[in-house]
Parts: structure tokens; C-alpha cells; sequence
């Protein structure tokens, strides 16, 4: 050390540490002696973006070819005084139980997001296309029903640091919804981007939302749209599937690419997009619900029709489920009953993040976001991990949900 | 029945995590609560496509070997847990635009960074060599407070580390002077004191020279599976040892009988049971909202009233579609700076005026961080003030946007480095952002200011002088070390001890 350290410290004012406390105190005292408080703008807004629950109430029905859209209003009642704000393309999780099961289901919404602050939101859900949920819901939901959804949810939403300028959407049936509310987005001025949707349906019979789709696009020069019929040749639509020649031929210069449909459809036009040589900048896929593992890329033939016990550790209770190979693993916990976190069911939001005992399970590639160390450290999504093998999952619900 | 625990730990952040690592290891009945589906807090990643983002670690020191080795890596060591830590090269890197473009690059190391800053500030080298003198008594003065188990005999301190007092109770700027330390040199040095957004008018120079001093020694790391790695490994390592861990488990009210914490309530009406209740959340949050106030003592309330909120993140994250080396990407991390001055930076970032940033691109690190042919990019700044104050559901989405766009904006400008069109993965965390996940009032990261009257001593000495609620304590970044990822785990760890302490029947000094 050197010997001239001390002279120069020494010119700091050792007495004022004795003042240490004493000052601490004098700012200390005149202070309020109420709770502090905690309601700044960034909570409340981060409150009312992301509220816990949405309790919400069924206030309209309306039929539509091979669905039904509901109306869903804030229910005040219970609590829900607004609807969270959402994007243009973001879902509700919906919570509900059917039978024995206790299960949770995602939605897009379709409404416009200013509907929002007006108190409802729209869903359409078709019967056909998950059709356990979705044919309950729709014979069960009717005017004065109660539900009970997440915040709105996911990132299949247009992000102008990201994305082109333009966006061609593909959508199959159903798989509109989320292009509904961008197109009333754009119309109102809510969104600034360009669409063109390719729109496939099976026939003119069976288009959802077409007078609302043609009448925003006849009203509004940045919104297109192209009904695609796979079983009929019509007169201003184009006829056959969504493939690689009809994404060019519709494609502006430079522009993003968003699908949304069947899993199938899906699949399909991903794989066509490849072709495009499309960089995975400009490819967005909207996933709604993992359910047929035969289909993903991996899959061991071997295991069809394989039956497994999945051992089930809650903090209160051990249950001993069978499963088996052909559904997620959160699939056999609802049908058990037993209420697990969940939300989009397609392995992004990490709500089911839960704790893998031991066992093995088959996580199709396309659906894989978990973090590394949950990877590495034996943590599974539910949602997307299909049994290969008998299982103990620790699962990770909030305290006293099971039932 | 109500469950009973020993203790309860209420937050899965870095104190919270330590804490019950610390006191399964010693054989208590620890339960780990924590609102959000995975551990963390700050210490967390979020996926998006094919990039994992780092939330929070910038440089975490102290888990190296040799010189670098610290108490983090003794901690971690302790508990089994077992990262890659690669070594940041640089002590410090910033540049400043304006007419006068400054850029200070040092390595780790005193020898070079006294180089470094011999180019800049010319004539500097006597004042820097008498400020490493004086880190070097500190920490000897450290060793001793370390060694006291929190009762320091101040007549001791007093004879045999003088300098340890005199730089407790000052700022740094007055530490500065008493080193006839020449303007240029205080502007370089005062650069790390954004690593607590804290002004070297107000801040405590004994914690600043602690956090400079280790930097330009022993440099920091950055680790493998991002921090979340770290927190997964630490919660998996209390598992092991016996702690009960329950995710998804918002805590809605702390239990005081008799002037003494007895438990939890969850937010779904379950009661927990405990002799200990450790809280890994401020005490805005305690006293705001889960002790009812008539419980509450009513210095705690004053104190909590009286404290100034740290400051606010706001964080870019990038994955872009591009390798580091394909943008032009050389530096791991630089702040980016419009003027010279820390004080006049610390005001200046009070609002979203300025775009001021700090710049890290994880791949010159972590070289696996994301996919072949691409990288990450995050761009930080530090809010002193509430910039948020105006924000409403309805304006958030444009204002974080717009903010988002500068700093991209600002980065590309000064360095000349185009990130724009190759944005494959944006997600922009704002003091809302941080607000939802963390509960902190306006998005606070850093926990509460340690300027002027709270800094690290002030915090000590109070934090030793008497009860509170009994069986009630607080760790994590708000507490007697501040903030950051060491000093937080280190709470963590001093929160338990004193814990165990107590449990065991040894009276509260």
C-alpha cells in the first residue's frame, strides 16, 4: 500500500458517519406513516392489459355456416368492470368443464380492438374443427351463460418493427378469426399495414364472415381479399388450395407472411412457403392446439394406440392417470379432472410449464419454445409433450385449484 | 390443516432463490413461494421463435477463478450448482456522441484501465493508483465485516480501517475530491455508477468503489443458458434439498399475530404456516399491500414512504437474421452516451427525452446464444425518474414502440451498424412490462435508491437496529447490499443467515 493514502483519505470527514443515522432518521420521520403506494400508472396499465382472469358473459349468439359467433361482455357482477385491451390477432383462453374434464381452450378474437374499450369481444367457434370443446361450447353457450377467460393472449400480431409493410395472410376456415380483427383494425385506422388474405374455404356455401370481409375490403383500399374453394369453381374466387403459385401470384414485392388454419392447412402452406424460399422473418404461423402427433415430424410409428399411467404429483395429492400416446399429457390431466394451468396449447406461453419426474415424452419440433434450462433441467410444456413412455409429472397448479 | 413450515420465502427472485437454498441446506422446512409459472424475477429468458432472450444479466461478477473467483461462485458452489461463466473481456467500454466523440475501451485489469484512461485524461495515473489504494483497503475492511457475522465492533473498524468509514459516509464525488482526482478521470469512472443508476453526487462511495473496483480487477461473466439457467438450477438445488418450490402462488396477505409474522395467505384463500416469513418483494409491496396497515409498524410504513424508487428498465430485444460478424457487431457490451457528466446522465434519463442506452449483443459471449446466421441485440436504458407516468392501456403499445424505434435508431446512427431490416424477433419490456412481472411499483428493477441518506451503511446499520415485525425480513435488490444479481443473491444469502440465527433461538441484536 501506498504510504500516501492516508493523507488523501484522511480529507473525507470521518464525523460523518456518526451522522448516518441521524440523517436517515430525518428523512425518515416526517414520512407518512400510511400504506405505501403501490398503483402507479405503469401497475394500473400493466393490471388492465394483463388481468388475471376475464370474467365475462355470453350477451349475443349468432349463427354462422357450420359455427357460431358469441358475444362476450364484461360481467361486472364477478368483478370484470373492463375488457382488457388486446392486438389485432391475439386470443382468450377459456376455462371450462365438461363432463368429468376440466379444460381450458384458446379462441381468436375477431372483433375489432376498439370493441374492447366498447365492452365485448367476438369468437367464432367452429364445430367441426376441435370437436370436443367447440361442439360443447356450442350447444351449451347461450345468451346469460358465464365464462371465464385469460387476458388476451399471443404473438400473432403485425409488429412494424418486424414485419413488411404488406402482409399476405393465409387462412383456412376458422383460422380467419385473427384476420377478422386485423382487417376491422386496419379499417379503423387501429393498424397501419396492408392486407391481402388468401381466404380458403370448401365452397361459396361455407365462407365464414364474408359479407363482413367484403364489405371492409370494398370500403377499405388496404385491405384485399381472395376466397380460395377447394370444391367448386366460382366466379371471382380462385379455385383449388392456398399453394406456392397462389401465394405469388397475389404477393406484393416484399411482404410477411401469416397463416392461420387447420393444422393440416397449416402444415401445407408452410411447406409451400418453403418454396418461396421465405426467411422466417417474413413466415408467422398461428398454432391453436397440438392434438395429432401422428401428423408432426418424428413421430415413432410404434407407439399408436400405446396406453401408459401418468403418475400426477400435486402439492396435495398424488394421482395415478392413465394416458396414452396419441394425447398431450395435459389432455390426460383434464380428463382426470384435475385443474392444470394452461393457456395456448401450443407450447409458447409457458403457463403449463411443469416439472418432468421422470418418463419419456415426444415434443414435436414445431412446437418446442421451451427455455434451454427447462429443457435441460427436465421441465415439460404439458400442452405439447405426448407420452412415450409411463410418466410422474409434478405439476405446477396454484395452490388449491385441485379438485 | 394449515401446512407449517419453518420458513416461508415469498418471491423466487435471486435473494428469494439463494434464501431457501441456504436454509434447506441448514435442515429448515422451507417453502418457496412464487406468482409466475417459472423462477426468476429479473433472472429470467423468454423464447421467441428460434431466440431465447436474456431478460436482465448484463455482467455478473465474481464467479470466475483466481482472481475472479468471488463469493457468488462460492455460493453457487455450495448448492451444486454448476453454469459455463464465460469471461467478459472489458472492464468498461462507453461511448460518448457529440462534438467531442469520446470512446473509452479498457480490458480487464487496473493496469489497463489506467492506460486507457492515461489517453483520455492524460496525468491521470497518480489519482487512479491512489483509488486502487483505497479499493484495496475497503475490501480488507470487507473481510473483517464478513467475518463479524453482522455485529461489527465499530471501535475496531474505526482504528484499523479508518478509510472504510470516511468512504461508508461519503459520496463518491467527495472521495473524488479527497484524491485530487482530475474531472476527466471522474467522468470515466463515474460511468459505472449506471450499473445502480445512481448519480456520484449522491451515491455512497465505499458500494461504488466495491462494484468499480471489481469490474476493473476481475471483470464479470456472462453464462451459458442465460440467467434463467442459473435460477432453474438454483430452485432445482432447493428442491433437492428438501424445499417445497410452489409456482403459480401469489401471495395475498402476510399473518401477523402479536406483533409477529405466523404465515401466508395464497390468493386462492390457502394458509401457510411459518415461524419465518422472508420476503424476496419490497416493502412497498409488504406494507402496501399485504399487511394490513393497522398491523404495521409504523416506522416501517414511514421508512417505506420516505425511500425513493430505483430506477425503471426498458429493454429492446432483438433477434435478428444475421451473425454478429455479418452486422458489423465487434463489442459485447458499451453504453452509449450524450454527455460526459454522470449527474447530468442520471437527470437526463429521468424521461424519455434522451435515448441514452447500454448496448449488448450476447453472441460475442455466448456464441451458441441463438441459431448459426443469426444474434441477439438487446438495448437497455435506465429510467431514474417514472417515465411511465403518463401511460394508459390505451397509449402503451404506440409509447413503447416509439421509444423502442430511438434507441434502435440511436444505436444504429452512432455505431453505424444497420439492424433494422433484419428483425426477425422484437419484444420491448417496459416499466409496465416489469411492473406485470415483477409487481414493483412503476416498474422499478433496482429496487430503491441508494442515493444520499440510503445508501449501503445507512442500510446496514438500520437493518441491525431493531424490530420490525418479528419473524419478518426482506432481501433481493432492495435491500442492505442494493441492487444488481450479485449484491441480490448475496441478500439472499445474508437474509437467510441471520434467519437461521434467529430460529435457532440467538436473539435479535
Amino acid at each position: 500500500m501506498r504510504e500516501d493514502t492516508p493523507r488523501y483519505a484522511v480529507r473525507m470527514d470521518i464525523s460523518k458517519f456518526g451522522q448516518i443515522m441521524p440523517k436517515r432518521m430525518a428523512h425518515i420521520m416526517p414520512a407518512p406513516a400510511t400504506p405505501p403506494r403501490c398503483d402507479y400508472a405503469a401497475n394500473l396499465t400493466a393490471k388492465a392489459l394483463h388481468p388475471k382472469k376475464q370474467y365475462l358473459t355470453v350477451s349475443k349468439v349468432t349463427p354462422r355456416c357450420g359455427a357460431v359467433q358469441f358475444t362476450l361482455s364484461a360481467d361486472r357482477e364477478r368483478g370484470t368492470d373492463k375488457l382488457a385491451l388486446f392486438r389485432a390477432g391475439q386470443f382468450l383462453s377459456f376455462r371450462m368443464t365438461i363432463g368429468h374434464s376440466v379444460l381450458t381452450r384458446p379462441y381468436s378474437i375477431c372483433s375489432a380492438p376498439s370493441d374492447a374499450a366498447k365492452g365485448f369481444y367476438e369468437i367464432c367457434v367452429k364445430t367441426a374443427e376441435d370437436g370436443f370443446a367447440g361442439n360443447w361450447i356450442c350447444q351449451n353457450w347461450q345468451v346469460g351463460t358465464k365464462v371465464e377467460a385469460t387476458a388476451p393472449m399471443g404473438e400473432f400480431c403485425y409488429e412494424e418493427l418486424r414485419d413488411a409493410p404488406a402482409v399476405l395472410g393465409a387462412a383456412g376456415g376458422s383460422g380467419i378469426t385473427p384476420f377478422l380483427s386485423m382487417a376491422r383494425a386496419i379499417a379503423e385506422g387501429g393498424e397501419d399495414f396492408s392486407l391481402t388474405l388468401l381466404y380458403g374455404s370448401r365452397d361459396s356455401g361455407s365462407i365464414l364472415f364474408k359479407e363482413e370481409l367484403d364489405a371492409i375490403a370494398a370500403a377499405c383500399d388496404k385491405v384485399k381479399v381472395v376466397h380460395v374453394l377447394s370444391d367448386e369453381a366460382a366466379e371471382g374466387c380462385e379455385h383449388g388450395v392456398i399453394d406456392a403459385r397462389l401465394i405469388e401470384k397475389y404477393a406484393p414485392e416484399t411482404y410477411s407472411l401469416f397463416v392461420c388454419g387447420s393444422g393440416g392447412m397449416s402444415r401445407f402452406v408452410c411447406a409451400e412457403a418453403k418454396k418461396l424460399s421465405l426467411t422466417k422473418k417474413y413466415l408467422r404461423e398461428k398454432i391453436y392446439n397440438a392434438t395429432v402427433p401422428q401428423l408432426e415430424e418424428g413421430w415413432d410409428t410404434s407407439l399408436a394406440d400405446k396406453r401408459f399411467t401418468l403418475t400426477l404429483v400435486t402439492k396435495d395429492e398424488t394421482y395415478t392417470l392413465p394416458c396414452s400416446a396419441m394425447e398431450t399429457v395435459l389432455v390426460a390431466v383434464e380428463r382426470a379432472g384435475v385443474l392444470a394451468p394452461s393457456g395456448c396449447r401450443s407450447g409458447e406461453c409457458g403457463m403449463c410449464r411443469s416439472r418432468l419426474a421422470s418418463g419419456e415424452v415426444f415434443i414435436p419440433g414445431r412446437l418446442e419454445h421451451r427455455k434451454l434450462a427447462d429443457r435441460v433441467y427436465g421441465y415439460i410444456h404439458p400442452c405439447c409433450a405426448f407420452p412415450m413412455s409411463d410418466l410422474t409429472l409434478e405439476l405446477e397448479m396454484a395452490a388449491g385449484e385441485a379438485r | 390443516m394449515a401446512k407449517q413450515y419453518d420458513v416461508i420465502v415469498i418471491g423466487a427472485g435471486n435473494g428469494g432463490m439463494i434464501a431457501a437454498c441456504t436454509l434447506s441446506q441448514m435442515g429448515f422446512r422451507t417453502l418457496l413461494v412464487e406468482k409466475n409459472s417459472s423462477p426468476g424475477g429479473c433472472a429470467a429468458s423468454f423464447v421467441r421463435g428460434r431466440f431465447e432472450f436474456e431478460a436482465a444479466l448484463h455482467n455478473l461478477p465474481g464467479v470466475g477463478e483466481g482472481i475472479a473467483a468471488g463469493d457468488i461462485g462460492m455460493l453457487f458452489n455450495r448448492f451444486g450448482v454448476k453454469r459455463s461463466y464465460y469471461p467478459i473481456p472489458d472492464s468498461l467500454h462507453f461511448i460518448v456522441e457529440g462534438e467531442n466523440r469520446v470512446e473509452f475501451c479498457a480490458y480487464v485489469g487496473r493496469e489497463n484501465f489506467v492506460r486507457e484512461a492515461e489517453r483520455l485524461c492524460p496525468g491521470c495515473a497518480d489519482s487512479f493508483w491512489r483509488f486502487c489504494d483505497l479499493c484495496d483497503e475497503l475490501n480488507r475492511a470487507l473481510e473483517y465485516l464478513s467475518g463479524c457475522k453482522g455485529r461489527p465492533d465499530m471501535e475496531y473498524l474505526g482504528k484499523n480501517h479508518p478509510n472504510y468509514l470516511r468512504m461508508a459516509s461519503s459520496s463518491v464525488t467527495e472521495m473524488f475530491e479527497a484524491l485530487d482526482m482530475p474531472q476527466g478521470l471522474r467522468d470515466i469512472l463515474g460511468v459505472f455508477a449506471m450499473y445502480q443508476c445512481g448519480n456520484v453526487d449522491e451515491i455512497d462511495a465505499a458500494r461504488y468503489t466495491l462494484m468499480a473496483d471489481s469490474f476493473i480487477q476481475s471483470g464479470a461473466f456472462q453464462t451459458d443458458l442465460r440467467s434463467y439457467g442459473l435460477s432453474v438450477a438454483l430452485t432445482e438445488s432447493a428442491r433437492k434439498m428438501g424445499c417445497d418450490v410452489w409456482y403459480n402462488t401469489e401471495v395475498s396477505e402476510i399473518s401477523v399475530e402479536n406483533g409477529a409474522a405466523t404465515g401466508i395467505v395464497t390468493a386462492d384463500g390457502r394458509t401457510v404456516r411459518a415461524g419465518y416469513v422472508l420476503c424476496n418483494i419490497m416493502p412497498h409491496i409488504v406494507y402496501g399491500k399485504l399487511i394490513r396497515p393497522e398491523l404495521a409498524p409504523p416506522m416501517e410504513l414511514k421508512t417505506a414512504n420516505a425511500r425513493t424508487l430505483g430506477a425503471r428498465g426498458f429493454s429492446v430485444y432483438l433477434g435478428l437474421n444475421r451473425s454478429a460478424a455479418e452486422l458489423g457487431i465487434k463489442d459485447y457490451a458499451f453504453f452509449l452516451n450524450t454527455t460526459t457528466s454522470n449527474p447530468t446522465q442520471v437527470k437526463n434519463c429521468a424521461t424519455m427525452e434522451y435515448d441514452d442506452l447500454c448496448a449488448n449483443c450476447l453472441n460475442i459471449m455466448v456464441p451458441d446464444a441463438s441459431p448459426e446466421g443469426t444474434c441477439i441485440v438487446y438495448l437497455t436504458n435506465m429510467f431514474s425518474g417514472d417515465a411511465f407516468s403518463e401511460v394508459t392501456p390505451e397509449n402503451y403499445r404506440q409509447m413503447k414502440t416509439d421509444y423502442a424505434k430511438r434507441l434502435i435508431a440511436r444505436y444504429e446512427k452512432a455505431l453505424g451498424i444497420s439492424l433494422s431490416p433484419y428483425i426477425e424477433e422484437v419484444v420491448i419490456a417496459s416499466p409496465v412490462t416489469f411492473a406485470r412481472y415483477l409487481g414493483t411499483p412503476q416498474g422499478a428493477v433496482f429496487g430503491y435508491y441508494p442515493g444520499d441518506w440510503d445508501g449501503m451503511m445507512s442500510r446496514t446499520m438500520a437493518d441491525s437496529a431493531g424490530p420490525g415485525i418479528r419473524g419478518l425480513d426482506f432481501i433481493g435488490g432492495h435491500g442492505v447490499r442494493l441492487s444488481g444479481f450479485a449484491p441480490s443473491y448475496m441478500s439472499g444469502f445474508l437474509g437467510a443467515m441471520k434467519a437461521a440465527g434467529i430460529m435457532r433461538g440467538g436473539a435479535r441484536p
